[in-house]
């Protein structure tokens, strides 16, 4: 586990940057839990602090052991199985976006007649890494 | 058949061989340019 976290430290600032931030989040949940127990004598359950805006809901169906590996993540990461869900899909669609917005710029180059030949690609490799 | 690349997907490959190289080293990132040029 040290080493791990010694390879995240040293060579990945936002594998950094995510493990402080699922530290700084499970802090914040166990203080805030902490506080409504004493507040409650010990006789409360978790519930959002705020309502989110919703739609109605969606089901969606998973195959056994993606419902097992997702609840395996999420016990490991300290977070609720649907916040994981709703981070899925929230990547998905921003990367459904940019991809969209990708294809439409290559598009347009080619509209223009900005092309580069197949050959003058393998020359660009064979230059920058030399046999 | 005649393969032409558009210019923002020659710069992606650009791109790709400097993440990769960066991370990997210029060997692997001569086998991913490779792999896509060929593909």
């Amino acid at each position: 586990m040290c080493r791990l976290f010694r390879r995240i430290f040293d060579a990945d600032p936002q594998g950094r940057r995510y493990l402080f931030g699922r530290i700084s989040l499970l802090w914040n949940l166990t203080y805030t839990y902490a506080l409504c127990l004493a507040a409650a004598g010990g006789q409360v359950s978790l519930t959002p602090a705020r309502p989110e805006r919703k739609t109605d809901n969606m089901e969606v169906q998973f195959t056994p052991e993606q419902q097992a590996k997702l609840s395996r993540m999420a016990a490991a990461q300290g977070r609720a199985a649907e916040t994981l869900v709703q981070e899925a899909v929230e990547r998905l669609l921003n990367y459904d976006d940019w991809f969209l917005r990708e294809v439409e710029k290559g598009l347009a180059a080619a509209d223009r007649g900005e092309f580069v030949e197949h050959d003058d690609i393998r020359k660009m490799i064979d230059n920058r890494y030399p046999a | 058949m005649l393969v032409r690349w558009t210019k923002p997907a020659a710069d992606d490959l650009s791109h790709i061989c400097d993440y990769t190289e960066e991370r990997f080293g210029a060997a692997q990132a001569l086998r991913v340019a490779l792999a896509i040029y060929l593909r």
